[in-house]
C-alpha cells in the first residue's frame, strides 16, 4: 500500500471500471461495495464519526473510521468529488486497496474541526471512551425514539415512561447528569424530570456518537456522566444534483407510521451555499404487550428543520432552524388516586382495566414544542488560527394535561415555557503537533409557569445565568498523544414561587467551580491502543431538588426539595483499550470506568406518609451523599469470512451510596447483547443483502436497597429479534428497505428501568418495516 | 480584513448579549388558586325510622383537607338504618354537582370493619353513593371506609356492590380514601 499522488485518480478510476469490467453484460444498475476508510494523514489512526462526501453519496464514519457505500459500477470519479467535513480532498490524499478506498485527512485541519462548536460532525476528539453507530446500524434503528437508538451502543441504557418517553442513560447517568449536544447545541428542556424525553425528531438525526467520559472542560456543568452528540447530515456544498431522501417506517405494535422526507442543494455559480429542508411526521396507537393493551399510549409529532450554509476555504456560516411537536398518551393505568392504589396494582402486577386499540390520545397526556434555531460561524483565518462562534436560541413549552375536575379537564395541569440562549466562543491555535483552545461559552435561561391554572406549579419560576472560560491544549504525536483541560464555571440560579400553602419560596444561588481533566492514547502494540481520561465534572441542583414541595401525581409521591442543597461534584476515571486483528476480522473495545461522587444528589424515601382526603402519599425527600460507580463496557466484532459476523455488546455497572453503605436507585442490571449476521451481494442491482439474529440478555437488578421503591426489581428476560435488510440499486437512486421483527417469541417481561412496570409488562411483538430511498 | 470583521462581530454580540441579558428575567410568581383537590367533606347520617322516614336525629362528621375527621368519634345508633348524605367541598364551595354530571365514571364503594358491621346500602342517587341509604348492625366500634373511584367501568360486575372487595377489577382510580370512625349504642 503506498501513495500514488500523481496517478490516484487513475486508479481510483481504474478500481471503479475494474468493477464495471467484472460485471460486463449486466445492466447499467449493477453497483459495487465500496468500504470508505477515513484516517489521519501524520498518525494514520482511524477518522471517526467525519462526515464525507463522495460523488453526491454522503455518509459518517463509524468508531474505526470506516462506512461502506455502493456506487454504480459505471461510476468515474471527478476531481472535486471526495470532500471530507466539507473540505475538498487533494489527489494525494485518496489512494486505494482492493474494494478499500482511503481517505486520508491532514492533522491540522482534523484538529481545527474536532473540537469545533460549529461542526460537531465528528465525536469528541478527547481520550474520552467514545462510540458511533454505523450508517448501517442508523438505518436499522431508524423510526426509533432517540433513546432507543443509542441504547444500541455498549453502555448506553434507557430510562422509559413507557413505549415513547425514554431517556438516554450513559453508564448509569441520566437526566441532568449527562449533556446531549443536538447538531452542537447542548440541548436544553425541562430535562430535570425522568418522564421528559429529549425533545429531539429521531428521523432527522443522521450520526449519533457517546462520549462516556466527564466532558465538563468542553461543554460545561452536566457533563458528568457522558455526552450524546445527535448531529444531521451535512449540507450538501458543491453537489452538482440536488440531495432528495424519503424514509417510511412502519410498526405493527400501535399500529405506528412514520414519514420523513428531505430535499436540499447546494446553490450559486462556485456551489459555496447549500441548503436543506427537512419534515417528519408520526402517528401510533396505543402500545400491545404480549396479553393485553395499554390504554392511552398513543402518540403523534410533527417536525420540520431548516438549514442554509456559505462555506468557502475562509470561513464556513450556517444557520439552522427546527421546530418539534410531539403529543402523547400517558398510559391510563398509571394514573394512580393513592397509595392503596398503587399497592393494589403493583400486587395485580397488570392493568385492571381490560384496554383495547384506538389512536385517540386523552388525558393524561404531554404536549412538547421545543424550537432551536442556531447561527455558527467558523473563520480559517490561516494554517494556525481558527476561531469558532455559535449562538443558539431554544424555546421549550411543555404542557401536561392530568385527570382533572371538570370545570378545569381542558387546561393543563404544567403549562412551562423555557427560554435558554447560549453563545459560545473558541479561539484555536495550532502549531507544530500542539493545538491550544481557548474558549468562553455564556448562557441565559428563563423558566416560567403559565399562571392561573388551578394548580400548584410543581416547580418555580427561575431565570439563571452561567459563564464558564476554559482552556486545553493537545499534543498528538504519530504514537502517543495528550490533552489537558481546565475550565472555570459561574452559576446563578434565581428562583421565586408559591407552593400549596400559598407561600412565597425561592432564593438566589450562586456556584463558582473549577475543573480539570487529564488524558492520553498510545498505540501499545500493533492494532491495540490505549485510551484514559480523568477528569472531574460537576453540576448545580436543579430546581426540582432544590423546591420540590407537593404532591407527583404521576409517581403518587410526595416530593421535598431541599433549598441548601450544595452542587454535584464527581470525578470520573475511564480507560479504553481498542484491539483490531490486522486483517480486522476481530475488533474489541473495552471501557472500563470509576467514578466518585461526593454530593450525589437522590430521591431518598422518609418512610412517612402524607395523609390527604384522596389518601396516604409517602414522602421522599432530596438528600445527597457520597457514591461511587464503577462498570465495565465491552464491544466485539469478528467476522468469520466475508459473510457471517458476530457482534457482541456487554455493559456492567455497579453504584453504591458509600455514606449509608446502601445501593442506589435505577441503575441498569447487567446485559448482554449478541447478534450474528450474514450478508451477501446477490446481483448487480441487489447488493448487502442480508439476515441477522439478536438476542438481548437482561439481568434482574440483584443490587437493591428495599426501602427506595414500591416494588421489587423485575425478573431477568431475554429477547430475540430476527431481520432482513438490503440495498437496491435504481437507475442511480438507491433503496434501503429493512424488515424485522422484534421480541419475536413475544415474551412477556418487566423492565427496570421501565416506569411503567409498576402497572404492566413491556411491549409484545412488534414487525417492522423500513424503507430509505435516496434519489 | 478578517480580524476587521471578527472585531465588529465581537461588538454586534456584546451589544446583543448585554440587551439579552437585561432582558432574561423570570416572570413575579402567582398566587395559586389550587383547585385540584377536595379541601373539606361533611358526611350526614341521618336517622330513619321503620318506615324510612327521617328524623332529626343527625349525626355530622367533618374531613379537612388532610383526612381528619371532627369529631374524631361519632355515636350512631345500633341496628338502625340511615341516609347517609357526603358533601365534597373545594374552597368552601360544595362540587357535588361535578360528581353528577360524571356519574358514569364515579361511584362510592363503602367498607366495614367488622365487616358485619353494614348489614346493607342502598344507593339512592345514579349509583354514585352521594346519597344512600345505610344499615347498620351490631354494636360497638365501626370503621367505615368510604372509597370514590373515578374513571371506573360502573357496568363491570366487580362495580356493582357497595363492598365489592374486587372493585379494582372494575377500573379507575381513587378520588377520596377517608375513614368513619363510629361507636354504636
Amino acid at each position: 500500500m503506498s501513495y500514488l499522488p500523481k496517478v490516484r485518480l487513475a486508479f481510483l478510476i481504474g478500481l471503479i471500471q475494474s468493477a464495471a469490467l467484472t460485471v460486463k453484460g449486466q445492466s447499467s444498475d449493477c453497483t459495487r461495495t465500496i468500504t470508505i476508510v477515513v484516517k489521519e494523514q501524520e498518525s494514520g489512526q482511524p477518522y471517526a464519526g467525519s462526515g464525507f462526501t463522495i460523488a453526491q453519496q454522503q455518509g459518517f464514519t463509524d468508531e474505526r473510521g470506516t462506512a461502506v457505500l455502493n456506487f454504480p459500477c459505471t461510476f468515474k470519479l471527478s476531481d472535486d468529488a471526495v470532500q471530507v467535513d466539507g473540505r475538498v480532498l487533494k489527489p494525494q490524499q485518496i489512494y486505494h486497496q482492493g474494494d478499500s478506498l482511503f481517505l486520508t485527512v491532514p492533522l491540522y485541519k482534523k484538529q481545527l474541526e474536532v473540537i469545533s462548536v460549529t461542526a460537531q460532525k465528528r465525536a469528541v476528539a478527547s481520550y474520552n471512551a467514545q462510540s458511533s453507530l454505523s450508517n448501517a446500524e442508523m438505518l436499522q434503528l431508524r423510526g426509533k425514539s432517540l433513546a432507543a437508538m443509542a441504547a444500541s451502543l455498549a453502555g448506553v441504557n434507557m430510562i422509559q415512561t413507557g413505549a415513547e418517553i425514554a431517556k438516554p442513560m450513559i453508564n448509569g447517568m441520566s437526566n441532568n447528569r449527562i449533556l446531549i449536544l443536538n447538531n452542537g447545541v447542548r440541548q436544553e428542556g425541562q430535562q430535570w424530570g425522568a418522564e421528559h424525553a429529549p425533545e429531539i425528531d429521531a428521523m432527522s438525526v443522521a450520526q449519533i456518537a457517546v462520549v462516556k467520559g466527564a466532558e465538563a472542560i468542553r461543554y460545561g456543568r452536566d457533563a458528568i456522566g457522558g455526552v450524546l452528540l445527535v448531529n444531521p447530515s451535512a449540507l450538501p456544498y458543491k453537489s452538482d444534483q440536488p440531495e432528495i431522501g424519503l424514509s417510511l417506517v412502519g410498526n405493527s405494535n400501535g399500529q405506528k407510521g412514520m414519514a420523513d422526507a428531505r430535499i436540499g442543494s447546494a446553490l450559486g455559480k462556485d456551489k459555496h451555499w447549500a441548503w436543506r429542508a427537512q419534515s417528519s411526521l408520526s402517528r401510533g396507537g396505543n402500545y400491545k404487550t404480549p396479553a393485553y393493551f395499554l390504554d392511552n399510549t398513543g402518540n403523534k409529532s410533527f417536525n420540520y428543520s431548516l438549514a442554509l450554509g456559505h462555506k468557502n476555504d475562509k470561513h464556513t456560516i450556517e444557520g439552522f432552524f427546527s421546530s418539534y411537536n410531539n403529543e402523547v398518551g400517558i398510559f391510563k393505568g398509571s394514573h394512580i388516586g393513592d397509595t392503596l392504589d398503587l399497592q393494589s396494582r403493583i400486587r395485580n402486577g397488570r392493568p385492571f382495566e381490560a384496554g383495547s386499540f384506538y389512536y385517540t390520545i386523552g388525558a393524561p397526556r404531554q404536549w412538547v414544542k421545543h424550537q432551536l434555531f442556531k447561527l455558527n460561524a467558523q473563520f480559517l483565518l490561516n494554517d494556525r488560527w481558527t476561531l469558532d462562534a455559535l449562538y443558539s436560541f431554544q424555546y421549550d413549552r411543555r404542557r401536561e394535561f392530568d385527570i382533572r375536575r371538570q370545570d378545569v379537564s381542558s387546561l393543563p395541569s404544567i403549562d412551562l415555557k423555557l427560554a435558554y440562549q447560549t453563545f459560545k466562543a473558541e479561539a484555536k491555535y495550532k502549531k507544530n503537533n500542539w493545538t491550544n483552545i481557548l474558549g468562553v461559552q455564556g448562557d441565559l435561561y428563563v423558566n416560567n409557569n403559565t399562571p392561573d391554572l388551578f394548580t400548584t406549579p410543581i416547580i418555580p419560576n427561575y431565570d439563571s445565568k452561567a459563564l464558564g472560560i476554559f482552556a486545553l491544549s493537545k499534543l498528538l504525536r504519530p504514537k502517543t498523544g495528550w490533552e489537558i483541560g481546565l475550565r472555570y464555571d459561574y452559576y446563578n440560579l434565581n428562583a421565586a414561587g408559591y407552593n400549596s400553602r400559598n407561600e412565597y419560596y425561592g432564593g438566589q444561588h450562586t456556584f463558582g467551580k473549577l475543573n480539570a481533566s487529564i488524558g492520553m492514547s498510545t498505540d501499545i502494540l500493533d492494532g491495540l491502543q490505549w485510551f484514559s481520561n480523568i477528569g472531574t465534572a460537576w453540576r448545580p441542583p436543579t430546581v426540582n431538588e432544590l423546591y420540590s414541595s407537593g404532591l407527583h401525581h404521576g409517581a403518587a409521591q410526595y416530593e421535598l426539595g431541599d433549598s441548601t442543597l450544595d452542587a454535584e461534584q464527581s470525578v470520573k476515571w475511564i480507560n479504553s483499550l481498542k484491539w483490531e486483528s490486522k486483517q480486522k476480522r476481530l475488533q474489541v473495545q473495552l471501557d472500563a470506568y470509576a467514578q466518585y461522587f461526593g454530593n450525589y444528589i437522590y430521591l431518598d424515601p422518609s418512610l412517612s406518609y402524607v395523609q390527604s382526603l384522596r389518601g396516604a402519599f409517602p414522602v421522599f425527600n432530596y438528600k445527597s451523599t457520597q457514591a461511587f460507580f464503577w462498570g465495565v463496557d465491552l464491544h466485539g466484532k469478528w467476522s468469520f469470512n466475508d459473510h457471517l459476523g458476530y457482534d457482541l455488546k456487554a455493559s456492567l455497572i455497579r453504584a453504591r451510596d458509600i455514606s449509608n453503605s446502601n445501593y442506589l436507585p435505577f441503575i441498569p442490571s447487567d446485559r448482554l447483547s449478541q447478534t450474528l449476521s450474514y450478508g451477501t451481494k446477490v446481483s448487480g442491482q441487489v447488493s448487502n443483502l442480508g439476515i441477522w439474529l439478536r438476542n438481548d440478555l437482561v439481568n434482574r437488578q440483584g443490587r437493591y436497597h428495599a426501602n427506595s421503591d414500591y416494588a421489587p426489581p423485575p425478573e431477568a428476560y431475554s429477547l430475540f429479534a430476527l431481520g432482513l435488510s438490503s440495498s437496491f440499486a435504481l437507475k442511480g437512486s438507491t433503496l434501503n428497505l429493512n424488515l424485522a421483527v422484534e421480541n419475536v417469541f413475544n415474551t412477556e417481561y418487566k423492565d427496570y428501568l421501565n416506569r411503567y412496570r409498576y402497572y404492566a409488562h413491556d411491549i409484545g411483538r412488534n414487525f417492522s418495516i423500513k424503507i430509505n430511498y435516496l434519489f | 480584513m478578517y480580524f476587521n470583521k471578527i472585531s465588529k462581530g465581537i461588538l454586534f454580540s456584546g451589544l446583543l448579549a448585554t440587551l439579552a441579558v437585561a432582558s432574561c428575567k423570570k416572570e413575579d410568581p402567582h398566587h395559586n388558586h389550587d383547585n385540584e383537590e377536595y379541601d373539606k367533606i361533611k358526611i350526614h347520617l341521618i336517622s330513619l325510622d321503620a318506615a324510612g322516614n327521617q328524623s332529626q336525629d343527625t349525626v355530622s362528621i367533618e374531613y379537612d383537607a388532610h383526612g381528619d375527621a371532627s369529631p374524631a368519634l361519632s355515636t350512631i345508633q345500633a341496628n338502625k338504618s340511615y341516609r347517609m348524605l357526603i358533601e365534597l367541598y373545594a374552597h368552601d364551595e360544595l362540587i357535588n354537582n361535578e360528581i353528577i354530571a360524571d356519574a358514569a365514571e364515579h361511584k362510592f364503594f363503602f367498607f366495614a370493619t367488622p365487616s358485619s358491621a353494614i348489614s346493607n346500602y342502598v344507593y339512592n342517587d345514579d349509583n354514585i353513593g352521594l346519597d344512600g341509604k345505610v344499615t347498620f348492625s351490631g354494636l360497638g366500634n365501626i370503621k367505615v371506609q368510604a372509597l370514590l373511584r373515578h374513571g371506573l367501568d360502573k357496568s363491570h360486575a366487580d362495580a356493582q356492590a357497595y363492598n365489592s372487595a374486587n372493585y379494582q377489577n372494575a377500573g379507575g382510580s381513587n378520588d377520596i380514601n377517608i375513614t368513619l370512625d363510629l361507636k354504636a349504642e
